[in-house]
């Protein structure tokens, strides 16, 4: 093979399909005898559940299977195990599913949920955070001692408190003593949603012996078939988890949702296949969201920009359940500083529990949010001591050599934070912000921000890849990582060519994930998709290329040393004209005489996560990171000094992503992932009535960007290859999303002064800000 | 109960339909046209798009008996057999393709557009595609996608 | 899923009038039905019997009749946006109607359809107020037209009674000189409800000045400020009077969609900006 396969913009897998509306998502999925579900939602943030009358709704002719909490003593979650099926006793947010139903149509199962009839007392909610961490704040998990937990997790029974992750490092007292400066500061910014283009949807099938076949919209079909297993106390090999086409998921389909839920219909039905579907507004209502944060810093900075002491507090809105929101407050509290070198450093970081939807993974998993505070935080420290956002961010900005807080040594295999911003810096002209040219009352602000992530995980996270050769020479490759948009499967394809010379177009990614037949993936999340499946992909390549030669070495009449794969055939090094091709080994050699040898050729690799170690629960200190992708926003904007009305005019992002296995989709993850940022950034939020009910809850009222919206934007790539990661390369699914608020606020900053703290940062918020510098 | 008479991609249906049912339900449900989604159920996501008497409507608030008489093209009449539409070309071209949910009522308002703009500008493309929604892909290439297909039309008719 | 109802399309207005007169419970007119289905989604409106208006001849009307612009009640926005007519001298009417939703949605929705949801931010009430525009109302009983600032009497309520049927618009030729600009205030450049929309339009020859308000009161603002800019005066006084009368007649509240100090805010700053765009300073 001529052609370099690593870099490539190879066509994207299953476009085709996507294209003709062929591809068919669990929407688009019907099974013989299917019933429907549909379920009861609560009205209020916190109420007593005094009675559930589901006589009308049983006698409804039609409906198969009526469901209430108490029938469902199980809880499930992931790290936490927390959550309800259906709420049991009490209702801790509004939208809360109290009771389900499933009927031979829709409109039976809509009817029979009307008829189902709630009793509830109210009880006192909690909507704030701070609130929430008050001493007689109402519980929302009054036996949160009893539950559940990963052992990494530590949740404050008689508290709203699910974990508190401690980072320690230096001595901040000694450090804010020497500096020159203390700034502090407060940073909110409200839940958000994913608004995946498909909705949460779910069938599933329940078998005699106790057995259950699943297909569902999932990110993660292993972690759905381990947490339905543990859950519902089946065995795991009696879960059969079908995952076809995913219509999005940005975190919100990762972990479990509606499975467990129509599994129990499925079973208390006889049997018959139950389908859930959310409408947009239950999903907006009774899905998860990302969590909404309050940030606490002070800065403690001397004279000439070096930050000599952090403290930090994050107190996250995890809403009625932590399962995961647990794991964003650690993960997130291991980043806590930023890409940044800082000797002294107190951070605390708390999951809080409040009577709204309850929070879970969102791409860039916590970035987002704090990176929201630190990066605000950086530009108001640098106003306030008058240095440029540029030098203060160069002068504190990780190096090799540098330190992390939680101990870890960053070395020439890290990314390059610093050429990340020198990049952006250039590519918007940042030292040039003249208005001159604007219309009176225009002014046009600039802004810089850095972001940095690492896949947020189990320490023992694993991964496996299959290959097997089919008839004709072409292989397929199975792995139970999902494709739901980020163009993972056609790298991996890249690999497996690159490995075994061959063209891209023979190799098959099986495309429809299943746990009885695929090998295992922990979680489809956290961008280490490409790196971890990758690896493990490499190492299958590799086992099937020692195969084909060890069968071939017979016939060729040489040792395997002196073999080589080449344009899909299996050659003596020596004399290339000697060969034996892919398709003649793939299901044995066979003779002229008719002997055989070999036999069909299946090929293993696996992979896991090397070296990291829980965190000293408190110090904080350890290895919590495969691998650190940096990056940073450049962003012009031109801003109303009267009305706080602004245009952003152009971003420009760059990451750190070791090696590009396929340019063009690298660069539809940072178009897709700035947008997305830009939504959080300038219109989305969840907003609450005073008694917790959901405003914003259908499109009309939740705004998401347009194609109108889009700014104009410059992706840069930057390749310093990763030591471990397959072909160097590291993960860039999230990052382009994070510290995209940040930029903007910063930028709006530059423009006109305003110290904006509160997301999302829209008009309102900046005219109010003119207004009180009046 | 009605019975109604309307072509779907240049095929004669006549069904009975229910007074309240919907056109996109009867199009999935009943037809098995499961290209066009419902991704909000409202009019304001754009994944039921669909092109009824040359105009691009969310078919998921119109109700089916509203459909008689007319002609609804979907996304599963823009190929045939192996042959695809220069739009569904494009959008593979531009990588303008990410999860595919919104995929196929992006397309059906891009030839909806493009029937009656062959030359559109950004800001044409902005008015016609706004009201489709795609979390994936930011819409860069989704917009280099219709100036492509524009481009390979006109490439054909010239 | 919508509730269960019958579904009528007559022919004729006479058929229309029969049934509204003869069903029980509620009755709904169907025109796009793009506000329709999605309050019977939400459960908000359960109407029993939905008459499809689209049949009737008349309603799919856009056309001068003497000095007036008939807009029939089964035209949609985009036929607005398109029409040559519209564009030549009722250029404001299409550029509010571009502010209406989606482009497939402006496919069905109806400019009528638009002011009979009577949303306290429908898009097309500033424009086709400064306008001057009558609502043409028809029922078995007598045939009346409304002035358009009449007909919103609160949130979602009008002065239609429930025998009665919007049969079309009329909206008054101002002479060539007419100038109108619609502005609003959105979260999105994509599709949005009104946070403040602000029209204004000025006739110089005809001595005509009016500004109307959406999404800053339970029902659209209009004022005629005609006496206030073409009295006596500078164009800066004249400029503080009309911003004035708009501050008091103007009541916001606080939604997910903006707050009441920065509605107020933004309805000075649209009508300056409109103003500054009719006229420019200075001229009288």
């Amino acid at each position: 093979m001529t052609e370099e396969m690593i870099g490539k913009s190879v066509k994207r897998i299953k476009a085709l399909e996507k294209v003709t509306g062929n591809a068919k998502f669990v929407h688009d999925i019907e099974i013989q005898g299917m019933l429907h579900a549909k379920m009861k939602l609560s009205p209020h943030a916190h109420a007593k559940i005094v009675n559930i009358d589901t006589t009308k709704a049983k006698s409804l002719p039609g409906v198969w299977a009526v469901l209430t909490g108490k029938e469902l003593p199980y809880k499930v979650g992931l790290y936490l195990v927390d959550k309800d099926i259906l709420a049991v006793n009490k209702v801790r947010y509004q939208g809360e599913p109290v009771a389900a139903v499933a009927a031979e149509t829709k409109e039976i199962a809509e009817k029979a949920v009307e008829l189902i009839e709630v009793e509830y007392k109210k009880l006192d909610a909690v909507l704030d955070v701070q609130k929430a961490v008050e001493e007689d704040a109402p519980l929302v998990h009054e036996n949160l001692g009893e539950l559940e937990s990963a052992p990494v997790f530590f949740p404050k029974p008689g508290t709203n408190i699910a974990h508190h992750t401690k980072i320690r490092k230096g001595d901040t007292e000694k450090g804010f003593a020497k500096a020159d400066h203390i700034i502090e500061n407060e940073f909110t910014l409200p839940m958000v949603d994913h608004t995946a283009m498909e909705t949460h949807t779910s069938i599933a099938e329940w078998k005699p012996g106790r057995k259950v076949k699943i297909w569902t919209s999932a990110q993660s079909p292993f972690a759905v078939r381990n947490l339905l297993a543990n859950g519902l106390h089946l065995n795991h090999e009696d879960i059969e988890v079908i995952v076809p086409y995913v219509g999005g998921g940005f975190g919100g389909k990762a972990g479990i949702h509606f499975e467990p839920l129509v599994t129990c219909l499925s079973r208390a039905a006889d049997g018959r296949p139950v389908k859930i579907v959310m409408s947009r507004e239950e999903e907006f209502n009774s899905v998860p969201v990302r969590q909404g944060l309050y940030s606490r810093l002070k800065t403690g900075v001397n004279d000439d920009g070096e930050i000599v002491a952090q403290e930090t507090e994050f107190l996250w809105d995890s809403g009625a359940n932590a399962d995961y929101g647990v794991n964003v407050t650690r993960a997130a509290a291991t980043a806590g500083v930023g890409p940044y070198e800082i000797k002294n450093v107190k951070l605390d970081s708390k999951t809080v529990y409040t009577n709204k939807i309850f929070g879970t993974a969102y791409r860039g998993f916590g970035h987002l949010e704090i990176l929201w505070a630190i990066e605000r935080q950086m530009d108001l420290v640098a106003k306030e001591i008058g240095i440029s956002p540029y030098d203060i961010r160069m002068k504190n900005g990780l190096d090799v050599g540098s330190v992390t807080i939680t101990g870890e040594h960053i070395g020439e295999s890290h990314g390059r934070v610093k050429e990340c911003l020198r990049e952006v810096a250039k590519e918007i002209d940042f030292e040039n912000r003249d208005s001159d040219d604007l219309p009176e009352g225009k002014k046009r602000g600039k802004g810089v921000a850095t972001l940095h992530k690492a896949p947020a995980m189990p320490t023992n996270t694993g991964t496996a890849a299959f290959l097997k050769f089919n008839e004709n020479g072409t292989l397929n490759l199975t792995v139970s990582l999902t494709d739901y948009g980020q163009g993972t499967y056609t790298a991996l394809a890249q690999i497996v060519a690159d490995q075994l010379d061959m063209p891209v177009d023979k190799v098959n990614v099986v495309w429809e994930n299943n746990t009885e037949t695929e090998p295992y993936d922990w979680q489809t999340v956290a961008s280490k998709g490409l790196f971890m499946s990758g690896n493990a992909v490499i190492k299958a390549s590799q086992d099937m290329a020692q195969q084909l030669k060890e069968v071939a070495s017979e016939p060729l009449r040489c040792s395997v040393e002196d073999l080589v794969i080449e344009d899909e055939k299996v050659k003596v090094r020596h004399h290339l004209d000697k060969y034996i091709s892919f398709k003649e080994l793939a299901m044995g050699y066979t003779y002229e005489n008719g002997n055989a040898i070999g036999g069909p050729l299946v090929a293993r690799g696996n992979y896991i996560a090397q070296g990291l170690t829980n965190l000293d629960p408190e110090t904080g200190q350890g290895l919590p990171a495969l691998d650190w992708t940096y990056g940073a926003h450049g962003v012009e904007v031109i801003v109303d000094e009267d009305t706080g009305e602004f245009e952003v005019v152009k971003i420009a992002s760059a990451f750190d992503v070791g090696k590009a296995i396929n340019k063009e989709n690298v660069i539809g993850q940072i178009q897709g992932g700035v947008i997305q940022g830009y939504g959080s950034a300038v219109m989305e939020g969840y907003q609450f009535s005073e008694d917790g009910r959901l405003l914003t809850n259908t499109f009309t009222d939740y705004k998401v960007p347009s194609i109108a919206d889009i700014p104009e934007l410059k992706p840069i790539i930057v390749e310093n290859a990763q030591e471990d990661g397959p072909y160097g390369a590291r993960g860039v699914a999230e990052h382009p999303m994070l510290s995209i608020p940040s930029v903007i606020g910063n930028a709006v900053q530059d423009a006109i002064g305003v110290k904006i703290k509160e997301m999302p940062v829209i008009p309102e918020k900046i005219f109010e800000l003119i207004e009180a510098n009046k | 109960m009605k019975t109604i008479n309307f072509t779907v991609n240049g095929r004669n249906y006549k069904l009975d339909v229910k007074d309240n049912e919907i056109l996109l339900d009867v199009l999935r449900e009943k037809l098995h046209f499961t290209g066009a989604k419902e991704g909000c159920g409202e009019g304001e996501c754009g994944a039921c798009t669909v092109i009824m008497d040359g105009k691009a409507v969310t078919s998921c608030i119109i109700l089916a008996v509203e459909a008689d008489g007319s002609d609804i093209e979907t996304i599963e009449g823009q190929s045939v057999g192996e042959e695809i539409s220069d739009i569904q070309e494009a959008f593979i071209e531009e990588n303008a393709i990410q999860c595919g949910f919104c995929t196929p009522g992006m397309v059906m308002s891009t030839k909806a557009l493009l029937d009656r703009n062959p030359d559109p500008s950004d800001e044409d493309i902005d008015i016609a595609l706004s009201g489709n929604i795609c979390r994936c892909t930011g819409y860069y290439s989704i917009r280099n996608a219709v100036k492509r297909a524009a481009e390979k039309k006109g490439g054909s008719q010239s | 899923m919508l509730n269960k109802f019958e579904y009528y399309k007559p022919e004729s207005l006479e058929k229309i009038f029969d049934i509204l007169e003869n069903k029980e419970g509620e009755t709904a007119l169907l025109a796009g039905g793009t506000d329709l289905f999605v309050d019977m989604k939400h459960k908000t409106r359960k109407p029993d019997t939905i008459i499809d208006i689209k049949n009737i001849e008349d309603f799919s009307e856009i056309e001068e009749r003497d000095q007036e612009l008939f807009i029939g009640a089964a035209i949609t926005c985009n036929e607005i946006i398109e029409s040559e007519l519209v564009n030549k001298d009722y250029k404001i009417l299409a550029d509010s109607a571009l502010e209406v939703a989606a482009h497939q949605v402006r496919n069905r929705a109806t400019v009528v359809g638009n002011l009979c949801t009577t949303s306290p931010g429908a898009d097309m009430f500033p424009g086709l107020l400064v306008l001057k525009t009558k609502v043409v109302i028809v029922s078995k009983e007598e045939n009346r037209q409304v002035p358009l600032e009449q007909f919103a009497t609160g949130v979602k309520q009008n002065v239609l009674k429930d025998n009665e049927i919007v049969k079309g618009l009329l909206v008054k030729k101002h002479v060539a000189d007419g100038k109108g600009v619609y502005l609003k205030k959105r979260r999105t450049k994509g599709p949005d409800l009104s946070g403040v929309g602000v029209a204004g339009y000025i006739s110089e020859e005809e001595e005509y000045l009016a500004f109307a308000l959406g999404a800053v009161a339970p029902t659209p603002v209009y004022l005629d400020l005609s006496e206030i800019f073409f009295g006596e005066g500078n164009f800066t006084d004249k400029q503080e009077k009309i911003l004035k009368e708009v501050k008091e007649n103007i009541n916001p509240i606080d939604d997910v969609r903006s707050t009441k100090k920065y509605r107020i805010k933004m309805s000075q700053v649209y009508t300056r900006r409109i103003l500054s765009r009719l006229w420019k300073a200075g001229d009288k």
